[in-house]
């Protein structure tokens, strides 16, 4: 499984890559909106992990929908440090069938939803 | 008579005297008329002179005149005078027939005239004597002409009596000078009297008009205290007047209700007699402020016998006399107890709002550093097997700088929160407005907006609590968000006195009726979404705290500009950093 992970936090994104790879993913690690569509059409990737707000005017549920046009099967898993409440918007990530996954959280955790999205 | 008064016994014999003298005068007044009446009756009768009149044209005359005076006369008097006249002639008739007067002679006549003019002329009395005095005079004469009879009188008699008469008639008349005086100083005191009454009168007239007047003026007055007196009964709050004595002049029903006392009993006590020794201590200077003639106004909890306590907002407004002196100051009361729970309650509310929108913010600046060590920790852990010296150390390293950043954050939240004074220092908006930009990241990221602040017009520091002022801009860039705004600046200008800060969007705006609402707790549009309401309400009652104020303009469309206005301290030479502009996401 291809994974294409998003994360502007430079050290969640190193560790994150490492902790995939070793669990047999083959992950591309990138900062940047930008950068992950750049990548994408090389990459090929089945799975999107990205962080929900990333630099710039993109966040990512925007890359997500970006990303579903030109890779219609791409599964998508959101990560944010924003709290549940009336700063985040419920229903978006829903929308696009994404899981939310809220930070912290443990990569058991992450494993386990990357598990339900393939089953 | 033998009770009367000095003075009266002294003033009898005068009055008799004069009455004596009338009746003299009256006698000699007859001796005159029969004199007169002697030689008329000689002159006509003597033998080769024509009549003066016949007997027929004296009763027509007679008649005519009888008739004009009755016309005048007052009706008992012109009775008494017609007896008489009709008398006269009946008995002068009768004597004719007998033979005692001769129906040549027109005595009848005579009689009649004479009658006639003494009716005629004010005097009357005298002249009826006079008259009665011809006629017998005349008999006399006539009996005496009568051929074969004796004259009673001779020509010489009847002169001599003249004037004896005459003469008798001056002395009388000159010692009646005094009752003549008398008469005219009755007559003078009669017209005094008459216009004294006219005048009293008058004045009558004029009190019972200036009596009326002032009737009704009661009655106006009198509706206006019952109606003024119904307003201040039914209206909740505690009305008195208080003159400079400090004593009660009139309370409405609530202060009976309050001091459980009649109106009557409030009334004329000091104010020190109705409160508690404290109480009156806390009220006296803002007494001595109304005595001095200066409106004010005091919020004071009042400890209750039970539990507890009542507070009361009381106010003094100063009463002065159209002249300008001070008559007294009504006090006007208003308990404030209920409101000052439901403050507090609101306050507690707001506070809790408050803390959301602070909590979320932080959050998510803890969550990432948070996520960045666990994830880490866990990836040290599971390379744990092939042993990277280099890759733990590095691990470990970033593991403790993440550590230190969550440390950070959450001090420098509590420098805002807790360790800032409550009071207000001066100090510059632009840390403020930075620490704004950087709590609300993720909500802009989230919303896909810009955020610029422009603080390059105003360096000028301001007095404020800065956690209070940051809650404000948070609040208020959160509903820009939330209506769809694309760019939020944030912008200070200086006006005169106040420091303005215009948070400007693009989002979809608001109706008027929106806008008129929006200060109302627990008002939004956002209910859906988690909105509380409360945002605004907070900011206002921060602003009002600060002496600042907060207003809307908005257009639905357009956009929306909140005005926050912060007083500027009195002097504001100092200059803060130069320019400080834009940040975005």
């Amino acid at each position: 499984m291809r994974i294409l992970l998003v994360e502007d936090e430079m050290l969640l994104r190193t560790s994150l890559a490492r902790l995939l790879q070793r669990a047999g993913f083959e992950v591309q690690a990138v900062g940047s909106a930008g950068e992950a569509l750049a990548t994408q059409p090389a990459f090929a990737a089945d799975l999107l992990i990205t962080d929900w707000l990333l630099q710039g005017d993109c966040d990512g549920l925007e890359l997500a929908r970006r990303l579903r046009r030109t890779t219609p099967a791409i599964q998508v898993i959101v990560i944010t440090g924003l709290l549940a409440g009336d700063a985040r918007p419920q229903l978006e990530p829903e929308a696009l069938g994404a899981t939310l996954l809220e930070k912290p959280f443990l990569f058991a955790d992450l494993l386990a939803a990357i598990e339900r999205i393939r089953a | 008579m033998s009770g009367a008064a000095p003075g009266a016994s002294a003033a009898k014999p005068l009055r008799r005297t004069a009455v004596l003298v009338a009746r003299v005068r009256g006698g000699l007044w007859v001796i005159v008329g029969l004199t007169a009446a002697m030689a008329l009756s000689e002159c006509t009768l003597r033998p080769g002179v024509v009549p003066l009149l016949d007997a027929s044209q004296a009763y027509t005359i007679g008649t005519l005149l009888g008739a004009l005076w009755l016309l005048h006369a007052r009706p008992t008097q012109a009775c008494a005078i017609a007896v008489g006249l009709l008398g006269l002639t009946v008995s002068c008739l009768a004597m004719a027939r007998v033979g005692i007067l001769s129906n040549d002679v027109p005595v009848q006549g005579y009689i009649a005239l004479a009658m006639a003019t003494a009716a005629m002329v004010p005097w009357g009395v005298r002249v009826q004597a006079l008259a009665i005095t011809v006629v017998g005079a005349t008999y006399w004469w006539n009996v005496s002409a009568v051929p074969g009879r004796t004259a009673v009188l001779t020509s010489r008699e009847v002169s001599s009596m003249v004037v004896l008469a005459a003469a008798a008639l001056y002395i009388t008349w000159v010692l009646d000078r005094h009752s003549r005086q008398e008469a005219r100083e009755r007559r003078h005191q009669h017209a005094l009297r008459g216009e004294l009454e006219r005048r009293v009168s008058e004045r009558t007239h004029a009190l019972v008009a200036a009596n009326t007047a002032l009737t009704a003026e009661a009655h106006a007055s009198h509706r206006l205290r019952d109606q003024l007196l119904v307003i201040s009964d039914s209206f909740p709050g505690y009305l008195a007047y208080v003159g400079t004595d400090l004593r009660y002049v009139w309370v409405n029903q609530a202060y009976e209700k309050y001091w459980l006392l009649p109106r009557t009993e409030i009334v004329g006590k000091h104010m020190r007699e109705l409160h508690d020794r404290s109480v009156f201590r806390d009220l006296q200077t803002h007494i001595d402020a109304a005595l001095a003639g200066v409106q004010c106004t005091t919020e004071m909890s009042v400890p209750q016998a039970g539990a507890g306590s009542r507070s009361f907002e009381i106010t003094f407004f100063p009463h002065r006399e159209p002249n300008g002196t001070l008559a007294g100051f009504i006090i006007f009361g208003v308990e404030t107890t209920a409101r000052h729970a439901s403050e507090a309650r609101l306050h507690r509310t707001e506070r809790l709002a408050a803390l959301g929108t602070l909590a979320a913010g932080i959050a998510h600046e803890i969550n990432n550093p948070a996520a960045s060590i666990l994830s880490t920790a866990e990836m040290v852990r599971a390379t744990l097997d092939d042993f990277d010296r280099t890759l733990l150390d590095e691990s470990l390293a970033a593991i403790a700088a993440e550590a230190q950043r969550c440390g950070q954050i959450v001090r420098s939240v509590l420098r805002f929160a807790r360790e800032e004074p409550a009071e207000r220092t001066p100090q510059l908006l632009f840390p403020v407005l930075q620490r704004a930009t950087e709590l609300l990241r993720g909500e802009v990221a989230l919303a896909g907006a810009t955020i610029h602040v422009d603080c390059t017009a105003t360096p000028a520091p301001v007095a404020i609590v800065a956690s209070e002022i940051l809650q404000v801009v948070l609040n208020v860039t959160t509903n820009a968000l939330r209506a769809g705004a694309r760019t939020v600046t944030l912008r200070t200008a200086a006006r005169p006195g106040t420091l303005a800060l215009l948070v400007e969007d693009d989002g979809r705006g608001m109706t008027e009726a929106e806008r008129a609402r929006v200060f109302d707790p627990f008002f939004t549009t956002t209910r859906a979404r988690g909105g509380t309401g409360l945002g605004l309400s907070v900011c206002h009652s921060i602003l009002t705290q600060h002496g600042g104020t907060i207003e809307l303009q908005s257009t639905v469309g357009v956009g929306t500009t909140v005005i926050i206005e912060l007083p500027l301290p009195a002097a504001t030479a100092e200059t803060g950093p130069a320019a400080i502009a834009s940040t975005g996401t």
